[in-house]
């Protein structure tokens, strides 16, 4: 099923692709919405309340949608209303819908559990937006406290336990909850690209990307060559940096002090390389709308070229002391299995859901990047455990260190920005939806904007799906896996301060 | 009584410098094999750190129970009844390999009461199930100790050093020695001496605890892994018989050293076992059924020669 | 006794931020914190201080000061990165901090959104009297 959805859509084709599936379904459901366009990725629909059960229903039962995957759930203020945007997603036809429904000042909170209940016929994934808030702490085995660990340390665990097995888990991100809901009104635009990178500090370049990107495509600049190939460049040391860091924090768990060590040196290596680039080690601020702060010197590329063999060898080395070690992969294999349908379902995204067995990377879909110049492989796991997750992030750190290789062969000449005026901008369209493909997976933001400034918000990371994940793929494993599962999803805190 | 005494003396020093000393290896090697460089403060290379360390322990004060009291006595009595070289032991007898034993099992037994006490009460311990299992590990080590038991048809352990004068008992007992030595890595890693313990619940629990009673609980693993290597050297390597003019303890010195550190660095090199199905698997599946072979194909041999002479 | 606790000195992370993997990143051999005797710990019991960073709620800081009471004395606060210093988009109003400044004094402040793993050392230092070489 899931299988050949890489090779089904060719990316030149997706914006006619979508436009069909769009006119399809103002066909099937005339009545029942009120308008449906396009935004950037993803189809928007805009349903009054009381049609949003069979919007749904028609959407995933029809099997010309089949949208059999919950992906997220936000609330969103334009201006005076209030707006509930959920967002759906078919893998099997490879495309996504927002539906946007307005829900009344007064009634927030019976409207929101209204449609939380409705939608958790559809999906089992909503399961956690039901009991979030509530824990049940009080009948509880084990209660889990956040550790010292980065990604295990923004959530609380309760645990019902059979003997050694876990019977059921339940999160809770009560003490993550930190940002509110219109944190970005008086912000000036340079501060919000400032500020969005704290959203991921894991790979704090994406989220940068993706906002230019996405305000780009809203005043319909189109960036030179030479600024997206820094970005591509910056992108891929990122993600060489989180893959690492995510391998750090596995052989912390699993005492293994010798790859411990040599992991987190390699990440300084690459930590060193995108400081002389960018000045800053985790959280750059250095994509501007339509273009780049600075530009990439000669020297550095010299500097880069020289230490990528040696980050190649090292990090081949450290893959082979860990897959050498016979009792780590037996701890590793069979732990925390999540099998295709349920990763489908609960809409994981990244190095998780290729883990399982899914070839699905945003970078062959999307032609935003020139990703389509440069060869590279998708690694794809078999079984899901954590030892897929581990040697697919391994692989992945090869085939970035080939991208960028390519990439320094042929470093265009050119402007690495194009100047405009950030202050008053004047944006063509008014909504857009836009994705990137960063280390935990699919990293999306919505945004509304009228003629010169945003409206409204919406950053919606990947690591929120794993967590809710998390809750279904920790029953029937052993209580002393628990950490190394929930490392071995790559949670990174920053996405789940705005949720 | 002075002789006593004055042995009593004698064995105190030994133990406490070679505590001191492995305490000090332990840190730097294992640095070392971080490619850190260990501590550097509080002296030469942080020679003094483990007495500054000892310190700050005893001047936190926290409640001491009845428990570390017993561990302390049972980790000293071990040493009445195994003796470091032909002189130094305080009670010689014929069966003092299996008061040793016992001895043994009592501190592995206490340390388990030691760690439910923790004052981290709230927080989740397995200490139970690893006290068993390391106590599961006892299993091939005993079939190994049994072959050789048959072998120098003793249960005296200065008789079966003595009896090794021709040659030692691992020319006799290879697979018994590679059991025994497994198992003996197995509990050097449960128990935890790199500084993260397994008999208490934590990440980084064996840099941390205060008082007498976690300086007590320290103090007797380095006792629990000094007589585990002693009888093996004991039981396998000579123990403290002299080669040409080299005098015996200074060759139990360097081969119980050169054990240490080869264990130290096969503790360091393999990360946390606590799969505990692995570890009740290598156990069952490999060890037991090696270490039985081993015992039986012994019985079988000496049967064989002693009492039907076919041999 | 400020001798013991020199040279053999825990530290507790709480947290989670930015700056968790800057301090976390002087536990790697290019920056080697534990030659100072430097030692991360995960139970306040046995911290002698407490590093607060990153971001907090109301629960968050009430946790905090729970942690904070079961330390044992001597015991002391560093306050990593701008979160915890001064009012910015993840800490509006800043309220939350004057509610903490109130009942715990802070010994010693690093500023840097976040700072970089040097200047945490260097701070460390500082705190403990050890001059740099």
């Amino acid at each position: 099923m899931a299988d050949n959805i890489y090779n089904k859509i060719y990316s030149s084709s997706r914006t006619v692709f979508l436009e069909e599936i769009g006119e399809k379904l103002k066909s099937i459901l005339k009545d029942k919405i009120e308008y449906i366009r396009r935004a950037g990725l993803d189809l928007l629909i805009l349903v009054s309340k009381n049609n949003l059960y069979q919007v749904i229903k028609e959407l995933k039962d029809n099997p010309d949608f089949k949208v059999n995957s919950f992906q997220s759930i936000a609330a969103l203020t334009n201006g005076k209303k209030i707006y509930l945007i959920i967002n759906l997603k078919s893998f099997d036809n490879d495309f996504s819908v927002l539906l946007k429904i307005e829900i009344s000042q007064r009634e927030i909170e019976g409207d929101y559990r209204e449609i939380i209940e409705m939608l958790a016929k559809f999906y089992r994934a909503v399961k956690f937006y039901k009991h979030s808030g509530r824990l049940i702490s009080d009948r509880c085995d084990i209660k889990i406290l956040p550790r010292s660990i980065e990604g295990l340390d923004c959530f609380d665990l309760d645990i019902l336990v059979d003997n050694d097995l876990i019977r059921e888990a339940y999160v809770s991100i009560e003490i993550a909850r930190i940002i509110g809901d219109d944190y970005y009104k008086d912000l000036k635009l340079y501060n919000l690209i400032a500020y969005i990178s704290r959203f991921d500090w894991k790979a704090g370049i994406f989220p940068e990307v993706c906002l230019c990107e996405a305000l780009e495509e809203l005043l319909q600049l189109k960036v030179t060559e030479r600024a997206q190939h820094i970005r591509m460049l910056l992108c891929e040391l990122y993600r060489i940096s989180n893959h690492i860091y995510f391998i750090s924090n596995i052989c912390n768990i699993l005492q293994h002090d010798i790859a411990y060590n040599l992991s987190l040196l390699e990440r300084e290596r690459v930590l060193r390389i995108i400081e002389s680039i960018t000045g800053s080690r985790i959280v750059p601020n250095f994509i501007r709308i339509g273009g780049v702060k600075k530009d990439i010197s000669e020297e550095i590329m010299v500097s880069i070229r020289k230490s990528l063999p040696v980050l190649f060898r090292n990090i081949r080395r450290i893959e082979k002391i860990m897959t050498g070690d016979f009792l780590l992969i037996e701890r590793l294999r069979g732990a925390g299995i999540i099998s295709k349908e349920i990763a489908l379902e609960y809409g994981v995204s990244g190095p998780n859901l290729r883990a399982s067995g899914i070839r699905h990377d945003l970078r062959k879909v999307k032609d935003s990047f020139l990703y389509k110049d440069l060869s590279f492989t998708i690694p794809v796991g078999k079984s899901g455990d954590c030892l897929d997750r581990i040697s697919v992030r391994f692989n992945e750190m090869l085939q970035s260190l080939r991208i960028i290789n390519q990439i320094i062969n042929k470093f265009p000449e050119g402007d690495f920005i194009k100047k405009i005026n950030v202050s008053h901008p004047e944006f063509k369209s008014s909504e857009i939806s836009y994705g990137i493909e960063c280390p935990h997976g699919l990293f999306k933001i919505y945004l509304e904007a009228d003629k010169n400034n945003i409206n409204s918000l919406l950053v919606k990371g990947p690591s929120f799906n794993s967590l809710i994940l998390s809750e279904e793929i920790l029953a029937g494993n052993k209580i002393e896996d628990v950490d190394l599962i929930l490392a071995s999803l790559d949670i990174s805190p920053g996405e789940i301060i705005s949720s | 009584m002075l002789i006593i005494l004055k042995k009593v003396f004698f064995i105190l020093a030994i133990l406490l410098v070679n505590v001191y000393i492995c305490e000090y290896i332990n840190n730097k090697l294992t640095a070392r094999m971080d490619l850190r460089r260990g501590y550097k403060i509080s002296g030469a290379k942080g020679i003094g750190f483990p007495l500054v360390r000892f310190f700050k322990y005893i001047s936190r004060s926290e409640k001491t129970n009845i428990w570390t009291f017993f561990i302390f006595l049972f980790s000293l009595l071990i040493w009445g009844v195994v003796p470091i070289t032909a002189n130094l032991i305080l009670i010689e007898m014929d069966y003092s390999l299996l008061v040793a034993l016992t001895f043994y099992i009592i501190l592995i037994i206490l340390l388990f009461f030691n760690s439910g006490r923790t004052s981290y009460s709230d927080a989740y311990s397995e200490s139970g199930k690893k006290v068993l299992i390391l106590l599961s590990f006892l299993i091939p080590a005993l079939f190994s100790i049994a072959s050789i038991v048959l072998i120098n048809k003793t249960l005296s352990l200065k008789e079966i050093v003595n009896s090794q004068h021709q040659y030692w008992n691992i020319i006799l007992q290879p697979l018994g020695f590679m059991t025994f030595f497994i198992s003996i890595f197995l509990q050097f890693k449960l128990l935890g001496i790199r500084g993260k313990s397994y008999l208490s619940p934590g990440a980084n629990i064996g840099k941390e605890g205060t008082g007498l009673g976690k300086i007590i609980e320290k103090f007797s693993i380095y006792m629990i892994v000094f007589f585990l290597i002693i009888i093996l050297n004991i039981l396998y390597l000579g123990g403290w018989q002299g080669i040409y003019i080299i005098r015996g303890e200074i060759m139990l010195a360097v081969k119980f050293y050169i054990i240490f550190v080869i264990l130290l660095l096969m503790d360091k090199s393999l990360g946390r076992i606590d799969s505990y199905s692995m570890l009740i698997r290598i156990n069952w599946k490999f060890l037991i059924p090696v270490s039985l072979v081993n015992f039986i194909v012994t019985f079988g041999f000496l049967i064989a020669r002693d009492v039907y002479n076919l041999i | 006794m400020s001798f013991l606790i020199k040279s053999n000195f825990n530290i507790l992370v709480t947290g989670f931020g930015c700056c968790k993997q800057e301090i976390f990143a002087t536990q790697c051999s290019l920056y080697d914190i534990q030659r100072f005797g430097v030692n991360f710990v995960s139970v306040p019991e046995d911290a002698d201080i407490l590093v607060v960073q990153g971001f907090y709620n109301k629960k968050g800081i009430i946790r905090i000061l729970n942690i904070y009471d079961r330390m044992k004395n001597p015991k002391g606060i560093i306050a990593v990165g701008s979160c915890v210093l001064n009012e910015n988009l993840f800490n509006p109003g800043s309220e939350l901090v004057s509610q903490f400044r109130n009942r715990v004094i802070i010994n010693m402040h690093i500023p840097g959104c976040p700072p970089r793993p040097e200047a945490f050392i260097y701070a460390i230092l500082k705190f403990l009297g050890i001059s740099m070489q």
